[in-house]
């Protein structure tokens, strides 16, 4: 049982960072692989699709408190600017293109301000919750 | 009074650029402008740092084009020390620049614009995506991540990192490769090569049907610049700069890129953090021009490999003079995948890519260093002023995005003057709004991605300034 | 010289007369993490990193400093010493600007280093983002002040092994900074000899190779032994 859990963001830009300090505060574990993403690039699918279980976490402006769903695959709605793919992109390719059949999961962070450095008060709580969500599910 | 339609972030927190769309008393469009409201303020972090840090510091620009700013900076690097880079430092660079220039254009082709293209514009928005295009070819899209990682492969056994290398360094590059790196990227070579012909094919075979969007997407007349070879031929790592018009009349030829002040300017507008680059024979915004791909395959000649000369000489046949349809900066993105990955081939075949000579060594012989190079988006440089004891003094980035910035306002202005009527916005006029800036494949990912973000408003605004409809784009 | 027998971390282990409990502790695996002090030159103390607990007395003591005793009880890693340790090496991260992606030293680092190995992954402190200069007058070395943790390493290996006593530490509280000779730039200095003992022992990149680029600079800490070694037992060995 191999589970791949994926942080998103810019740590540079205050809450943004904060699926990134999530990852810091896992405990190393067997079976578990860790990666941190600034955004996430199609060639992720790949590594994706030979993990049996797989954890995308990123902050999520809507979200109030962390919170770990079964995520679908799917796409998003592109954007001009920003070279990224959505984490429902990434699952649906690793399914079509590379025979993915785990399960994926989405762990959203609540988040207050991104014109900061380190994390705000409100983000720190949240990433403290989830580091003990993910301990709980990766158990 | 004018009416506006505006695409922009309200607040920070909803996006990093935004597009007004003005509207005049008739209720037809009058005019646009892409507003970036991003700041970054590289440029002053550098000031009292050490000028060998460079390339290490300017790596951190970007997290999508990192190695572009590393050369550009070492290349301004060995100006300040004054040598000639070794030439397994040169041939490291240049398949390294290459590399990056393969996998940036691959992710623009394969999965940021090839849902629109190859699906068609009017596809329903549910499947013109992603998910429509690995339904109708899986192989394809495997292709496409392929590409990606090759050039990503390349990038990481030459430079040893995948994301920020340190590699690049004032005098050469820190770390020699062996056989087995130059084994493994050989290995690549026929796939990429295929992969990107066959791309090339897709593209050409619906070109006709896109008839209306290469007509009113962004084509218009303007400069192009971009580096050449001494030869004239498609240059990526070195060479002089050349200028053409939208007739592709030569307008400056062996311009010296350490000159670049003497015929760049840099207007700027208070609503916009984007500078304005224009050539100043010409004055601004008459000075406008284009980097980049399309502007690469105008100012050279020829490509310098067979099968890249092949598709350049066809796509120069589409225009009798320069290709001014923005819309073919897709087309000559793929080409210059494929010379791209030609010309890496060439390099693996260069002993002297292995060569264990690979910095050139001096203490600091100039106070003045410009480096100059094609990024993926364009020719970028690097400018920096430094004091005797080797601090910068001041840095200047002018950077491909922005230098496209002009010709990308027209674009939005005519795509918008086009697709979009009445009081409100609808998908397919967005959709195609977005299209003319997605040509120029800008870049803000240094913004952040948060889940929820938006980093695309439009705001549409009536003659008295009255906001008439607003959409965010995620 | 007489042998002292003590417990560190509940183990039993002997030391001459006379020597610390650090360096005793190290002798027999137990590795007491530091910042100021590096075998060759005196300790002084000053980065309070090598605090530990010895039973019988309240105040911490700095093991570098602090002489075995016969029966002595010391313990070097409960949770109030990780946590003080911990405290400091924040402290020096939030005090200057030590930022690692694009510092020369990063990868070699003994203040990194210290922070990854007790897990620091963020500093809890406010950044005081002070504006330090750099000095590069020298023609071969730089001094980022930046990057100083003010163990004062460099002017005590200026002084005890080269003799030449350029360095030394200016002013006051956060405010201090090294200084070569009378405040001059390192590069008008007269008593420097350019021999760059300096730049091999500091711990972190604020002294480094001019010339050096992002996470290139990497220092010989070891030939400090070889020295002393030569000039107290007259036989080149580490």
């Amino acid at each position: 049982m191999t589970v791949l859990l994926i942080a998103i963001g810019n740590a540079m830009r205050g809450d943004d960072g904060a699926a990134h300090r999530v990852i810091e505060r896992l405990e190393p574990a067997p079976g578990v692989v860790v990666r941190g993403e600034l955004q996430l690039l199609p060639e992720l699918a790949p590594e994706v699709a030979r993990a049996d279980r797989v954890v995308f976490i990123d902050a999520d402006v809507e979200a109030d408190e962390p919170s770990i769903e079964p995520l679908e695959a799917g796409a998003g709605a592109g954007t001009p600017l920003v070279h990224t793919i959505t984490p429902r992109e990434i699952v649906l390719l690793a399914g079509k293109l590379y025979g993915f059949t785990g399960r994926a999961y989405l762990c959203r962070l609540p988040v207050a301000d991104f014109d900061r450095d380190g994390l705000s008060p409100a983000a720190e709580a949240g990433v403290e919750k989830a580091v003990g969500l993910l301990r709980e599910f990766i158990r | 009074m004018p009416e506006r339609i505006v695409i922009q972030p309200v607040t920070r927190i909803e996006g990093h650029a935004k597009i007004s769309i003005y509207l005049d008393d008739d209720g037809a469009v009058s005019s646009a402008q892409f507003h970036v409201t991003e700041f970054r303020g590289f440029e002053k972090l550098c000031e009292g740092r050490p000028f060998h840090e460079m390339p290490g510091l300017m790596s951190r620009v970007c997290g999508i084009c990192p190695v572009s700013h590393i050369l550009a900076s070492s290349k301004a690097c060995d100006n300040l020390l004054g040598v000639e880079v070794p030439r397994t430092a040169v041939q490291q660079r240049r398949m390294v620049n290459l590399a990056q220039l393969v996998q940036s254009h691959a992710l623009s082709f394969f999965h940021l614009s090839a849902p629109d293209l190859l699906l068609g514009m009017d596809a329903p928005p549910e499947k013109r995506n992603v998910f429509g295009l690995v339904e109708r070819d899986a192989e394809f899209a495997r292709r496409g991540i392929r590409l990606r990682q090759f050039g990503q492969r390349i990038i990481e056994l030459v430079g040893g990192k995948r994301i920020h290398p340190s590699w690049g360094a004032p005098g050469g590059v820190l770390r020699a490769i062996g056989e087995a790196e130059r084994d493994e990227i050989r290995g690549w070579i026929p796939e990429a090569l295929e992969s990107a012909e066959i791309a090339i094919g897709r593209l050409k075979g619906v070109l006709d049907s896109m008839a209306i969007e290469i007509e009113h997407l962004g084509n218009f007349p303007t400069l192009f610049l971009g580096l050449v070879s001494p030869e004239g031929g498609l240059e990526y790592y070195d060479g002089v700069i050349r200028i053409v018009d939208g007739e592709g009349n030569a307008v400056a030829e062996g311009l010296d890129p350490q000159r670049y002040l003497t015929y760049l300017g840099e207007a700027s507008e208070e609503w916009s953090f984007m500078k304005f680059p224009y050539y100043k024979p010409l004055g601004y915004p008459g000075g406008k021009y284009r980097v980049g791909p399309l502007a690469r395959m105008n100012v050279a000649r020829f490509a310098g490999t067979p099968r890249a000369d092949r598709e350049m000489h066809e796509f120069k046949q589409r225009s009798q003079g320069a290709v001014c349809e923005s819309f073919h900066y897709h087309l000559a993105r793929l080409i210059e995948i494929l010379h791209a990955i030609e010309r890496i081939e060439e390099i693996t075949q260069d002993p002297d890519l292995l060569g264990s000579n690979i910095r050139a060594r001096a203490g600091q012989n100039r106070n003045e260093g410009i480096g100059c190079s094609e990024a993926p988006r364009g020719t970028l440089f690097h400018h920096y002023q430094v004091d005797d004891n080797g601090l910068v003094r001041s840095a200047n980035l002018l950077i491909a995005t922005s230098q496209n910035n002009l010709a990308m306002n027209l674009a939005v202005e005519q795509a918008a003057r086009y697709f979009v009527s009445g009081r409100s916005l609808q998908e397919g006029m967005l959709n195609r709004v977005e299209a003319a800036i997605r040509c120029f494949d800008p870049c803000l990912s240094c913004s952040t991605h948060a889940l929820g973000q938006m980093p695309l408003v439009v705001e549409l605004r009536d003659a008295g300034g009255a906001l008439l409809d607003r959409a965010r784009r995620g | 010289m007489s042998v002292k027998t003590l417990e560190i971390d509940g183990k039993m282990v002997t030391g001459m007369a006379g020597e610390t409990i650090f360096s005793v502790a190290w002798e027999h695996g137990i590795h007491i993490p530091r910042l100021c002090h590096i075998g060759g030159i005196s300790d002084v103390g000053a980065c309070r990193l090598c605090m530990v607990e010895v039973e019988g007395q309240r105040k911490l003591q700095a093991a570098c400093l602090t002489q075995i005793e016969e029966g002595m009880v010391v313990r070097t890693d409960t949770p109030r010493l990780k946590a003080h340790r911990k405290l400091i090496v924040e402290l020096l991260m939030a005090e200057r600007n030590h930022i690692c992606a694009v510092c020369v030293a990063n990868g070699a680092c003994e203040l990194q280093e210290l922070a990854r190995s007790m897990g620091i992954d963020h500093v809890r402190l406010r950044y005081r983002f002070p504006v330090f200069p750099v000095d590069t007058s020298n023609e071969r070395f730089g001094m980022d002040h930046n990057r100083c943790v003010l163990c004062t390493r460099c002017v005590r290996v200026c002084d005890e092994v080269e003799g030449a006593h350029t360095w030394d530490v200016f002013g006051r509280g956060a405010g201090s900074r090294i200084i070569s000779d009378l405040g001059e730039p390192w590069g008008a200095s007269e008593s420097c000899t350019g021999c760059g003992k300096c730049v091999q022992v500091c711990p972190t990149g604020a002294l480094f190779d001019k010339g050096k680029t992002v996470a290139e600079m990497r220092k010989d800490r070891g030939f400090l032994k070889y020295i002393v070694t030569a000039r107290e037992k007259k036989q080149w060995i580490g």
